[in-house]
């Protein structure tokens, strides 16, 4: 008899059985749901960066989205249907995640051909690295190129190639193991700094649901089945909603004002500004996107971007965008 | 091999393994203990007490490639195919795995093999070759910490932690001979003897695992789990997940089907004690207790730096703040007096990029990582190679070109080439490593006259960024009074530094041999680990030793320990920060036994021409 533990598989924090966790089922965290949600909603909105300290649900959180994906096209977006997130392990070699050459092909009918890599999958899904600031340089640099220009050139192992690439960029980091480089991190459209709960309910209720999945995750998943669906529905219809939303000019001055007042550099910021707000505004039916919503971008926007980036802290921006409202007010 | 059950005074140990093989989901088990404390005996026994259970060693030098697998290239060779070739991690799938001196490992692979035991899958891209692969194991680890540290992220990832201590107990220490000496005289005798104790706990652990699926954790203990959770400042949410699944084994261990709240209080220890923080949560990282009682002369000022800065909600309001009452108190320091120093603004680093004497052949400019042969087989491709002994990584086109012109008498078989082992070229590869930088700060009673400390750390915080934007790594040493403490073990997260740096208490003594000396300790640590890693000292002091922990001369022990450091494979920079008129110059001769980089701290002003200043030999 072989010893097998399968039985006692609890430790899977990918599947249960095959089964997701639910991404209704995450306890607070707010704000890196709304953010999530907002890529789902705008495909090109640009990514989302998620820092925090150990333990506290990232990766569960981004495994889960593609779940409430809706399967109808975005308009505009590069996601052709219903979103899979395509994983980038921090151990992948270059020849995998640009392409290579296609050994079976080479040896057995002396042809060169290009073997697709993890770029050619990620095309209209969603990039997912998780422990980002533990990849290495080289990596790094392929990555920023390629989001950059929305093409993978392959030019390697004697095959050229090249194809479209873009994709929704989602990586997570523990700041604690290391920063990221400000080029890739400006990579991100929004980034959002995770803590763990310490409402005492809440913790709880982390606890409880997680144990609830371990021990049926089948009956957990049904559980929140239609609540799943009603955020697909809800998605769906945000999409929908979006090119209605007016994006006057009144709306771009303040984005482009509020990005001065931060003192950002770039125009990367106000480009993801504007989108984010607008993304908003599309999730609230709102056709008019108003200066809440501008503050709410920001503060997903900024955290990133700020001069001294990595010695910036989260408050310093709470205290910097009051003084901006309370400027307009 | 000894027997499980007849290990002595290790109960915790046992325990902990125990539950991780009835339910391995818990996240693992880490057995941390000096040499001797039976930590891979108990492990190694565990393959005899489960014999259906094999135990795979994850050896110190381990590659990615033997680790995760790799492509079968005798086979692609061979039938034209490409064929996963699996490693350590698929073979441990279903069986134990057990990283020996986990603390000694490359960082990377042990985080591989956590991300296996916390998914049960593995996402293997590599050598062109795209799968998952089921990895379901029971994590064993150990580690001795006078070898080096395991860091807080690693550590907060395994499930469960036994701190084992040596047996003290003289009862406990006389039956350990009892057992030792009749299994060494006679292990096939003593084995015999122990064999129903075996069997029975082996038995004990199979019911445990049949009966996990039910057990039932009752709603209302969550908050039992939570709040000694919370008590222990845990962060994240690893702690009282641990917890509840140690609990939920522990009740199955006990043959219950519900898990009670004595359960949870039992194990709790085990799950937490190693992810607890000593700071209370929401509370802003507090300088480390380095006042030792209430009747210290300094801790008044202490406390009421750390009071003002507790009032001021802004970050920068509250250094302002600090830095301007520390400012109008200054001149009526006493040398016993403990003080907090704001950061000076406007410092450029010291030059660290390379050694002292490269930059004096050279001249060459700082901001060069070193390069490094990749000992993991990872960075770029630049060119490539015949390999020697078992290729790493195999460049197929490298290897194709060298096979094609001698196709001619090969047979090809239904292939369109024929490659050879001799045909067989490996990529060779450079890999950009950051360096180490380690800052050893003298903070004693000296160090507080003219601002030096504040102007010393606004210098360190400039050299902090630099290395950030370098992926250096650094870490933060202090020494005075006759103690030296690491602030900040490797890191790379330069807030960390940045927010610990504000915090050094001054006051006191200066014990420099001291604290040269357990620098030397911590880099002969890391040196253990990664060889191949460039280490930098950065000593900020005015050298005016004046204390001995030894009894000896102070000024002669710190040169004869110098001279010592000089022969290690490390480089030094000396940040002289003494001021004034009268200057002793003890920092110099320090930096010339160190065979140092000499800098004077009042040189490294922003847009100070003579921050180049090369030193003195």
């Amino acid at each position: 008899m072989e010893y097998r533990a399968e039985q006692n598989r609890t430790g899977q924090d990918r599947e249960q059985n095959g089964f997701l966790y639910p991404f209704t089922a995450l306890v607070g965290q707010e704000r890196l749901r709304t953010a999530l949600l907002l890529n789902l909603v705008n495909p090109s909105l640009g990514g989302v960066l998620i820092r925090g300290e150990r333990g506290t649900g990232k990766s569960t959180s981004v495994r889960s989205l593609a779940q409430v994906a809706p399967s109808e096209p975005a308009t505009g977006g590069p996601a052709p249907s219903g979103l899979r997130v395509v994983e980038l392990p921090v151990s992948a070699t270059e020849d995998r995640v640009v392409g290579g050459m296609d050994l079976e092909k080479a040896l057995q009918a002396g042809e060169r051909q290009f073997q697709p890599g993890i770029l050619a999958q990620a095309h209209g899904q969603i990039l997912y690295v998780d422990e980002i600031n533990l990849l290495d340089d080289q990596l790094v640099d392929i990555l920023l190129d390629v989001s950059a220009m929305g093409v993978n050139y392959v030019e390697r192992e004697g095959v050229s190639h090249s194809h479209p690439s873009r994709f929704i960029l989602v990586g997570t980091m523990n700041p604690e193991e290391g920063e990221l480089r400000p080029q890739l991190s400006d990579r991100f459209a929004l980034a959002v700094e995770v803590k763990g709960e310490h409402e005492r309910e809440n913790r709880i209720e982390i606890l409880k649901r997680r144990l609830a999945f371990e021990e049926n995750p089948e009956a957990f998943c049904r559980h929140y089945q239609s609540e799943e669906a009603n955020l697909t529905a809800r998605i769906q219809k945000a999409r929908d909603f979006l090119p209605r939303v007016k994006n006057n000019g009144t709306f771009l001055e303040m984005a482009a004002e509020l990005s001065i007042h931060m003192k950002s550099d770039g125009h990367r910021a106000d480009i993801a500004l504007v989108k984010t707000g607008l993304a908003l505004a599309a999730l609230d039916s709102r056709p008019e996107p108003g200066i809440d919503h501008l503050a709410r971008a920001a503060e997903m926007v900024f955290p990133h971007r700020l001069t001294g980036s990595p010695f910036t802290e989260v408050s310093r921006l709470a205290g910097a965008l009051r003084q901006w409202l309370d400027k307009k007010a | 091999m000894f027997p499980f059950s007849a290990v002595v005074g290790q109960e915790k140990a046992q325990k902990a393994l125990c539950l991780n093989l009835i339910s391995p989901g818990i996240g693992g088990a880490l057995l941390m203990g000096s040499k001797g404390t039976a930590k891979s005996t108990l492990v190694r026994s565990l393959a005899r007490l489960l014999p259906e259970a094999r135990i795979f060693n994850v050896p110190v030098g381990i590659t990615e490639d033997h680790l995760l697998g790799g492509l079968d290239w005798h086979a692609a060779i061979k039938t034209g195919r490409t064929v996963f070739s699996p490693g350590l991690l698929a073979e441990a799938h279903g069986h134990i795995l057990y990283l020996d001196e986990v603390n000694l490992l490359d960082e990377r692979l042990v985080h591989a093999v956590l991300d296996a035991a916390e998914c049960g899958e593995v996402r293997f891209e590599r050598d062109g070759l795209s799968l998952g692969y089921p990895c379901f194991f029971s994590l064993v680890a150990s580690m001795n910490p006078e070898e080096g540290d395991l860091s807080p992220h690693l550590l907060d990832r395994f499930g469960l932690c036994v701190d084992m201590g040596a047996v003290e107990d003289p009862a406990q220490r006389t039956e350990i001979l009892r057992r030792r000496l009749p299994f060494e005289k006679d292990p096939m005798l003593f084995l015999q003897e122990w064999r129903k104790k075996e069997n029975s706990l082996a038995i004990r652990i199979r019911e445990s695992q049949a009966r996990m699926s039910q057990v039932r954790f009752p709603a209302e203990l969550l908050g039992v789990a939570v709040g000694l959770s919370s008590a222990k400042g845990c962060a994240g949410h690893r702690g009282e997940i641990a917890l509840c699944r140690a609990a939920k084994a522990l009740a199955a261990w006990y043959g219950r089907s519900g898990v009670t709240e004595r359960h949870i209080r039992e194990i709790a220890a085990f799950a937490l004690d190693h992810r607890a923080s000593d700071l209370p949560k929401d509370a802003p990282p507090e300088a480390p207790a380095v006042s030792k009682s209430d009747s210290d002369p300094g801790s008044e000022g202490l406390k009421g730096a750390k009071r003002s800065r507790a009032d001021a909600t802004d970050p920068l309001e509250r250094d302002v703040a600090a830095a301007s009452k520390q400012d109008s108190v200054v001149s009526s320091r006493t040398p016993g007096e403990e003080i907090q120093f704001g950061i000076s603004e406007g410092y450029s680093a010291p030059e660290t990029a390379n050694s002292p004497f490269d930059r004096e052949k050279s001249g060459a400019k700082s901001g060069r990582r070193h390069r490094t042969r990749s000992v993991l087989g990872r960075g770029r491709a630049s060119g490539h190679r015949r390999p020697v002994g078992k290729p790493r990584s195999i460049s197929w086109d490298a290897t194709l070109k060298q096979a094609l012109p001698r196709q001619a008498g090969r047979r090809k078989g239904n292939l369109c080439v024929s490659i050879r082992c001799e045909d067989i070229r490996e990529n060779r590869r450079k890999g950009k490593t950051g360096r180490i930088l380690l800052f050893l700060v003298d903070a004693s009673g000296s160090m507080g006259a003219h601002r030096r400390m504040a102007a010393a750390k606004g210098c360190i915080l400039a050299a902090l960024k630099d290395a950030y934007l370098r992926r250096d790594r650094v870490a933060l040493m202090v020494f005075r009074r006759r103690e030296t403490r690491l602030l900040l073990p490797l890191a790379k997260s330069p807030d960390l530094a940045e927010r610990l740096l504000r915090e050094i208490p001054t006051g006191g003594e200066t014990p420099l041999a001291l604290g040269i000396g357990n620098a030397l300790d911590f880099c002969r640590k890391i040196k253990a680990r990664e060889s191949a890693t460039p280490i930098h000292v950065l000593l900020f002091s005015d050298g005016r030793a004046n204390v001995s922990t030894t009894g000896r001369n102070p000024i002669e022990e710190t040169l004869d320990i110098c001279k010592t450091a000089a022969k290690e494979n490390l480089s030094f920079t000396v940040v002289d920060t003494e001021t004034g008129f009268v200057r002793l110059e003890m920092a110099l001769k320090i930096a010339d036994h160190l065979k140092a980089s000499y800098r004077r701290l009042e040189d490294l002003r922003e847009n100070n021409t003579n921050s180049r200043i090369i030193p003195p030999k």
